[in-house]
Order: C-alpha cells, then structure tokens, then sequence
C-alpha cells in the first residue's frame, strides 16, 4: 500500500516506520519486522536507542549483518524473500504490473480496493507492498494503537517488550539479549529523568 | 538456525519453499487485480452476471465472493 503518514501520529513513530520499511527494502526482505525497527532505531537522529546500543557493541553495519543472517536462514519473524523477487523466479514483473495498475486505476488503487466493499475482507497481497509483522505493530503502537515515544529510548523499549524471536535472534548473533538491553534503557532513562 | 541460502540460489536449484511460495504470491496477486477489475465494473454499473461472464465463471460464486460486500446505493443483480 502506499506510505503515507497518518496525520496526529507521534512523529517518532512515523520516523521509525518509515526507515524499517526503507530497511526491509534495502535487504529484500518479505515483511518489515522488529528486526528493521533495531535497524532503524540505529539510523534515528534522536541519538538516545543508538547509545544505549553502542554501549552493548551494537553498531549500524553489523546489526545489518546480523538481520541479514538470521532472516536469509529463515529465522525471522516473516517471510525471508520479498514477493517481487518470488514472482521474478516465474517470469512476472510485479514492479511492470504495478506501473501498470497506477496508471489504470490510479496511484492510490490499491488503498481505495482496501477501503471499498469489494476489498474490505481481501488479504494481503503482493500489490500492497511487504505486511508489518505483528510485532512490528505491537512494538510501534502498542496495544491499543496509541503509543507514544518522548525518546528512541522508550521506542527502544517498548521493541524489547514484544517478545519478537526474529529479534531474539538478532540480539543473540549480536552477543547480547533483551533482558540486558532492557535493564540498559530502563536505566539510562532514568538517569535522563 | 536454519542455512541461509539466496534466493537465486534456492530458484536455481528448485527449493520447493521457493517454488511453492511464488505460486502463492502469484495466487494472492491474481485475488488482488480481480478485486480491482471487479470493484472497477461494478462502479461503471456491470451486473454481477456480466461480471461473472467475463471471469469464465458462475454468477452464484461471484456473487458468494464479492456481493456480500455491499456496494451502498447499488441493486445486487
């Protein structure tokens, strides 16, 4: 589907969803996960999650390796190729079918299907681009869709309480874990007070 | 930790998990640009027969998987 920004979104949520979409579309992945929001939170220009991260020897490009790695073994929380890729090994051009459908239907075609009767209860698809995994979901709006982050810090956090095992993975390949990371921000946030 | 392996490398050497997971994005795919044909016909005024007629298939299936959706304002015929 298109991204567009909600409006009244916190701005550190928009910020973080479009660079682990951007992420997952650097590696080719199938969905975008907790695994590309850790990526994410590294890009951030809130420097907060980063330092908390580099204090656990967690920089950007070998973080990236590490998500390549676990999702490319089919250890992640979604699917490890994306459906462009799959179509392409049975000779369909889904990026062509795409242009084509704009250009029918309009750019916003595929938001409009979703939103329409016909389209209320169709599933995901590859038009719409790769899904969110649930814990994506979870770690940037909470449980009632609502959260809200004074600092990539409490982004940070509300991540390591998803229970995600793609990102377990990550943090493993990475020598540390959840719990530690966790004990780490709770404590750097309230030193920040 | 399963091996990692390419998806080039997988395709080249017919890894069932490649071949079976592309016939499903083709399938999902195929749903999608149905749903947009079907939603299309229907705005310019197409009878769910007619529609069922060009999709080589039963009005009674069509209407089973899109009428239900209700389009506002719009007779179900």
């Amino acid at each position: 589907m298109t991204r567009r920004a909600e409006p009244g979104r916190d701005p550190i949520t928009v910020r973080l969803m479009a660079a682990a979409r951007e992420e997952a579309d650097r590696a080719r992945h199938g969905y975008v996960g907790c695994e590309h929001l850790l990526l994410a939170l590294l890009t951030d220009k809130d420097p907060t999650a980063r330092d908390i991260l580099a204090d656990h020897g967690i920089r950007l490009p070998t973080a990236r390796a590490a998500v390549v790695g676990v999702i490319s073994s089919g250890s992640g929380d979604g699917p490890r190729w994306n459906a462009a890729d799959l179509l392409a090994t049975l000779g369909v051009d889904l990026p062509a079918i795409q242009r084509q459908m704009r250009a029918g239907f309009g750019p916003h075609a595929i938001d409009e299907l979703y939103r329409s009767p016909v389209g209320r209860h169709l599933s995901w698809g590859p038009l719409c681009g790769p899904q969110m995994a649930p814990g994506l979901k979870k770690a940037l709006f909470g449980s009632e869709g609502r959260a809200r982050f004074p600092t990539s810090g409490h982004a940070l956090l509300s991540l390591l309480d998803t229970g995600s095992a793609g990102l377990a993975a990550v943090l493993a390949a990475l020598g540390t874990s959840s719990d530690l990371l966790r004990l780490a921000a709770r404590e750097r946030l309230r030193q920040a007070g | 930790m399963s091996e990692a392996i390419s998806l080039a490398e997988a395709a080249s050497h017919r890894d069932p998990e490649v071949g079976l997971a592309s016939v499903a994005a083709l399938r999902q795919m195929v749903e999608q640009l149905e749903a947009l044909q079907v939603k299309a016909a229907r705005e310019d005024g197409w009878t769910w027969e007619r529609i069922a007629g060009a999709l080589g298939v039963t009005r009674q299936s069509v209407h089973r998987k899109y009428a239900s959706r209700r389009f506002p304002g719009r007779r179900l015929t």
